[in-house]
């Protein structure tokens, strides 16, 4: 008799970004984040596309998927949402109104959605829909593809059911919850308050605020700390008379305004000195809080290794500080640490817990993960390259092979020119991890300003991160832990800092000031986001890290994802050439083939007159 | 919307049925689902014909015959309405439901047209199974579905218009009703709470350290809740304080739905009925007995539900539906009674009784009756009679002739004499003008529409005061006439109604004897434990008793020689008292129809 394979569908949607897993025997198979397929950034739809493309990928049919998890308990959270609009009184008749229709016809028909949908993909009879706790979602995504074999599970985010931290001890296939924060008292929802206030997209723009953090200092510390009062073991008493979470007309609020040095800034205003102060001031008490956290997780677990997951866990900052200055040897932190990543742990719990499968022994807890280095989503072949470049009039170089792609790649790297790099499979999470990468030179003290302003669009105080060589990693920063997945940023070491003769007062000109030897890639605090790279997790990439160390003695380079501002990651060769058009960059590599820049541009314009 | 050919004719099929089904609701039960089946097997063998023409794509004339059919076969079971209504829906409907055209050169319909279509096909429908709907109505509905199909093929741009309209007014419409419920529902879960200062986010934190311990850590993937969501350690008062908010947030939104509707009810334009004078009191001594007997509950409950499964009808009043219950069962609008059972008579004769609510038996079990004791009396004379009793409550005279006459058509044999037995309530119903503000003389119904109010509601809705003289307009002025002038003036339709019965069986040769009831107003002297009555009432009473039917006999005094209490109310009596009314009715019997009892006398029972 033939074995048969069991098939999980994890789902998160909704609510910030939906995604889909796909989990065959315990193994995590494919999973892709909505908003690469619709385009829409983080799109919090039914998944629809991600799904088909887990499907596709994973090999299985719609009628052949056996579980459908979903990452959180529906009925839960509308409980909640009503417990909240108790709260709120009068002045929440308006949202309730809104939202609580949407909640009862999306949230909880939730089940439903999916099985009509897995009906419209071709399956006879889906199987009912199961539903995972959010934050066990997050744990069990933290944990089960961790290299660890037992470890303790932080997970803290805006808000899941009730809970918006939980410390849980995993043990082989068990994960058992602890202790939890419960709503109004959470860091996610503060963190993200304060990214509104700065005037910054909440749920997106968090990384801004943890980017604005070192140009400040923290003088609204003590005002934050009278609006949410860490207890210094990792817990946090918000006032939620003062912050009134959900409430929009919170921001118009003026006694907060005089806590916290003025209104909200107006997303067009210009950063001033007051951004960068709230910034490091939020970021301060974050680091705190989580370093707390980790703290009581060590208190009440004794394990050795922490994983961490939920949306405050891509908080790289404190991760570093966890991992340098926490009780625990060992860090891991799920790649996709917010809901997008629930969409495998969701998958993941009812394997192991809902199904009660063993979890193969890791021994060797430096082993690879279970996250196949985050490259869970599609692949393009060399047809699609093809046909993406025709349908764009270009005609791309095939590479001899390997070697001269790689030579040629790195010469053009170390004369400063600007790479777009897409090869293999798409990344799954919020970071690009050298499949769906632009590339640069990170010695160019140019580079930074030009990449954010003319590529990618984005704020220029905004650093880059490196993607360095694992076996180099320890020479350039204080990092004695591999991160693979960018969300560990390290001090780059002193022997390679710069000394900085005058420190400008204007948040943008300091940006401009290099600070190391590798400028486009060192933060004003002399710090890096550091992605560690081998040979085993991405050959390809490391090849070409090599090639560009042994013409330049620098074994890293600027690795920055393959989008321009206020889109998502690229997932096919199509995008991929109309972004490398847009952006202006150099050298466009699609799997083997090389464009040319001035080609890219000479489509362009052949592409207008053809229009005129 | 794209319906296949094989989906329109399901819908063309279910718009058949429903009209059909609906037509008959109005009807008996027995006819309802008897009519229902009839038509509803007219509508599914018309679907079937209809899909088999559209499966073999046959001609589109096919369709026309099928209609035809079928509307010929409603007609026969449903009537004219309905059967012109299945016609066009067979014709029209297709047309708009399918698509294709119903016949080759003419255009497809636009789907648009069959929201239209469906919409006032079925308010059609609904007409349709309203009594006494007219022609015009329907026959204009019927010509708008038309209309539209006609639009959806020629015009499509106007039914698209028109859709676009409806489904902009439906919109707001269903937007503001769907706040309204929000609103309620809003008030329930979030405003009364957080008036009452209640936090429901409330978890008991360690203050220390603000962490909350879990005490439940299983996944439980089937279930959509988190098991301990709201069960973490909660205090004992803090739940008891969540419960009772929960209660009282429910209590606070009942309490404002019911005073909007006392509210709007106080505001209505409508003054509150007048109050009628008690008709079954608990302060006669009679009345409590009544009350006190073990099947008295039984028979209340039994009766209740008669009054409200009753029919109205508008050429003899209450018409009484078949009831089983233990006490009180009617058949065939028949109350039963006591029959003899001496053995196996071959035929007893038969005497009718009609009669109000005395007769009927108000608070009386089935075999004590005044019927039951005639027939008892009957049978110990040796004169063994069947007593039918086809008395109902509110009956008068010319009722009682109406329900004879429907009885002589619609029974099999003809009684051998008959009995009315009445006089009250043909005096209350002219005297009830006095404190009822409807009624009296110039009302052919009565004081009987304060029990049927509803049924007489719905009546006026549809004739709209055209056909019946149901309501007539509402003075605050009491009848001015004297009492006296009033029991004459009873006694006067009292004398009509004699004379017609007296044509009516004096034709068939049907001995017959009237007995005027014994009434508290005629009792001599009052007795304690009964009401009192007042002078105007004897006066009133005097001139109706002076001014009696010739021929009728009186029971007035019949009461006057018994000093214990007898009335429970102003006329009705314990079962007890019936035994000296049936040998008081029987001996009439005997002056009045000695044929009856020659015949009885002979009965040859084994
Ligand atoms: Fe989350």
């Amino acid at each position: 008799m033939v074995a048969t394979r069991t098939v999980i569908l994890g789902v998160s949607c909704d609510y910030h970004d939906a995604a889909a897993a796909v989990v065959v025997d315990g193994v995590v198979v494919a999973a892709v984040e909505e908003e690469r397929c619709s385009r829409v950034k983080h799109d919090a739809r039914l998944p629809v596309g991600a799904v088909e493309a887990c499907l596709e990928l994973a090999g299985v049919g719609a009628d052949q998927v056996d579980h459908v998890a979903f990452y959180e308990k529906p009925l839960t959270v509308l409980a909640r949402y009503l417990a909240s609009r108790q709260r709120s009184g009068p002045r929440g008749a308006r949202s309730f109104r809104h939202d609580v229709p949407t909640l009862i016809s999306t949230n909880l028909m939730v089940g439903y959605r999916l099985r009509r949908l897995l009906r419209d993909l071709g399956a006879g009879r889906p199987p009912v829909v199961e539903y995972v706790e959010h934050h066990r979602s997050h744990a069990a995504a933290a944990f089960f593809p961790s290299p660890f074999d037992s470890a303790a599970v932080l997970t803290m985010d805006g808000i899941g059911e009730w809970s918006t931290a939980t410390v849980a001890r995993a043990h082989r296939n068990r994960i058992e919850v602890l202790e939890e924060m419960r709503y109004p008292h959470s860091l996610g929802l503060l963190y993200s308050f304060v990214t509104a206030w700065c005037g910054f997209e909440p749920n997106d723009g968090e990384y801004k605020l943890m980017g604005l953090a070192p140009y400040g200092t923290p003088r609204f510390r003590d005002a934050l700390d009278a609006l949410a009062r860490p207890t210094g073991a990792g817990g946090l008493q918000v006032d939620a008379r003062r912050l009134r979470w959900f409430d929009p007309s919170a921001l118009q609020d003026p006694g907060l305004a005089e806590l916290l040095g003025g209104p909200p800034r107006t997303a067009d205003a210009p950063f001033g000195e007051r951004e960068a102060d709230l910034a490091a001031s939020a970021q301060a008490l974050a680091e705190d809080v989580m370093l707390g956290a980790a703290r009581r997780a060590f208190e009440l677990t004794d394990e050795s290794s922490l994983c961490m997951a939920g949306g405050v866990a891509l908080n790289c900052v404190a991760n570093g500080r966890i991992l340098r200055e926490g009780p625990f040897d060992d860090l891991w932190v799920q790649p996709a640490a917010g809901d997008g990543g629930s969409a495998v742990g969701a998958a993941l719990s009812l394997w192991h817990e809902g199904l009660d499968r063993h979890r193969p022994l890791r021994s060797d807890r430096s082993g690879p993960d279970a996250m196949s280095g985050g490259y869970l989503g599609p692949a393009a072949s060399a047809a699609d390259v093809a046909s993406a470049l025709d349908e764009a009039g270009l005609t791309g170089t095939a590479a001899v092979d390997e070697d001269a792609l790689l030579t040629t790649v790195a010469q053009r790297l170390a004369d400063g020119e600007v790479v777009g790099w897409f090869q293999g499979r798409a990344e799954f999470g919020p970071r690009a991890l050298g499949n769906r990468s632009i590339l640069a030179d990170p010695r160019d003290p140019t580079l930074r300003t030009r990449l954010n302003v003319r590529v990618k669009g984005r704020e220029s105080f905004r650093p880059f991160a490196p993607a360095v060589m694992a076996e180099h990693a320890g020479e350039w920063f204080e990092l004695d832990h591999a991160s693979p997945y960018m969300l560990v940023v390290a001090p780059v070491r002193a022997e390679h800092l710069l000394p900085v003769a005058h420190e400008p007062d204007d948040v943008l000109a300091r940006s401009a000031v290099p600070r190391s030897t590798v400028p486009a890639c060192t933060h004003v605090d002399g710090s890096a986001r550091v992605q560690t790279v081998t040979a085993e997790s991405n050959p390809r990439f490391y090849a070409l890290l090599a090639r560009f160390y042994e013409l330049t003695g620098c074994p890293m380079l600027v690795n920055t994802s393959f989008n321009l501002a206020g889109e998502p990651i690229v997932q096919t060769p199509a995008q991929a050439v109309r972004t490398a058009r847009e952006g202006g960059m150099d050298l466009l590599v699609l799997g083997d083939t090389l464009v040319e820049g001035d080609d890219l541009q000479r489509g362009a314009d052949d592409a207008h007159e053809v229009v005129a | 919307m794209n319906v296949t050919p094989r989906q329109g004719v399901v819908l063309t099929g279910l718009v058949i049925g429903t009209t059909a089904v609906a037509r008959s609701w109005p009807g008996f039960l027995p006819e309802f689902t008897a009519g229902a089946l009839a038509v509803a097997g007219v509508a599914v063998v018309a679907t079937a014909a209809l899909a088999w023409c559209a499966r073999r794509d046959l001609h589109p004339a096919t369709t026309f015959v099928v209609a035809v059919l079928a509307a010929a076969a409603t007609r026969a079971v449903g009537g004219k309405l309905p059967a012109l209504w299945v016609l066009v829906t067979t014709v029209v409907a297709p047309w708009a439901l399918m698509d294709r055209p119903p016949w080759r050169g003419l255009p497809r319909c636009d789907p648009a047209s069959r929201g239209p279509v469906l919409g006032f096909s079925l308010l059609a429908t609904y007409l349709a199974t309203k009594e006494g709907q007219s022609i015009v109505v329907m026959t204009a509905l019927v010509g708008i579905v038309t209309l539209f199909t006609l639009l959806g093929a020629f015009a499509p741009r106007v039914v698209r218009g028109f859709v676009r309209l409806v489904d902009l007014v439906v919109a707001k419409l269903a937007g503001g009703l769907v706040a309204l419920v929000m609103f309620v529902v809003w008030a329930a879960v979030a405003l009364v709470p957080w008036l009452l200062r209640w936090n429901p986010t409330w978890a008991p934190a360690d203050p220390r350290t603000g962490w909350v311990r879990r005490r439940h850590s299983e996944p439980e993937p089937t279930r959509m809740w988190v098991r301990d969501a709201f069960r973490v350690p909660l205090f004992a008062a803090h739940r008891v304080r969540s419960a009772a908010t929960t209660v009282l947030g429910l209590a606070v939104v009942a309490g404002l739905v019911a005073g909007t509707v006392s509210l709007i009810g106080a505001l209505s334009p409508d003054p509150p009925e007048t109050v009628a004078p008690p008709m079954g009191a608990e302060d006669t001594t009679a009345g409590k007995a009544v009350k006190s007997s073990p099947w008295f509950q039984s028979l209340s409950d039994a009766s209740e539900r008669m009054y409200r499964e009753s029919q109205f009808s508008q050429f003899v009043g209450l018409r009484l539906g078949d009831l089983r219950s233990p006490y009180l069962n009617i058949v065939d609008e028949e109350r039963r009674s006591w029959v003899p059972t001496t053995g196996a008579c071959a035929d007893l004769p038969e005497v009718w009784m009609f009669g109000g609510s005395t007769v009927f038996g108000v608070g009386q079990r089935d075999d004590y009756t005044i019927a039951s004791a005639v027939a008892r009396a009957a049978a110990a004379n040796g004169t063994p009679v069947r007593v039918r009793s086809f008395g109902v409550p509110g009956d008068v005279a010319w009722q009682e002739n109406r329900r004879l006459e429907l009885m002589l058509q619609s029974r099999d044999r003809a009684p051998d004499a008959v009995v009315f037995y009445d006089g009250y309530n043909d005096l209350e119903y002219t005297s009830g003008l006095r404190w009822s503000d409807r009624g009296g003389v110039g009302d052919p119904i009565g004081p009987l529409d304060r029990l049927h109010m509803p049924v007489l509601d719905k009546l006026g809705a549809i004739a709209d005061g055209d056909e019946y003289v149901v309501k007539v307009p509402r003075t605050d002025t009491r009848n001015p006439r004297a009492p006296a002038v009033l029991g004459l003036q009873a006694a006067a339709q009292y004398q009509a109604a004699e004379a017609e019965a007296a044509t009516l069986l004096g034709a068939r040769g049907i001995p017959y004897v009237r007995f005027n009831q014994p009434t508290l107003r005629s009792r001599a002297t009052p007795v304690d434990g009964e009401f009192e009555v007042s002078p105007e009432d004897r006066t009133m009473y005097a001139a109706f008793r002076s001014a009696l039917p010739e021929g009728t006999i009186d029971l007035s005094g019949l009461f006057d020689g018994t000093p214990e209490p007898v009335y429970v109310d102003q006329v009705h009596t314990e079962e007890a008292t019936n035994d000296q009314i049936a040998r008081a009715v029987l001996l009439g019997l005997a002056q009045r129809a000695p044929s009856v009892m020659k015949k009885a006398g002979q009965q040859q029972c084994s």
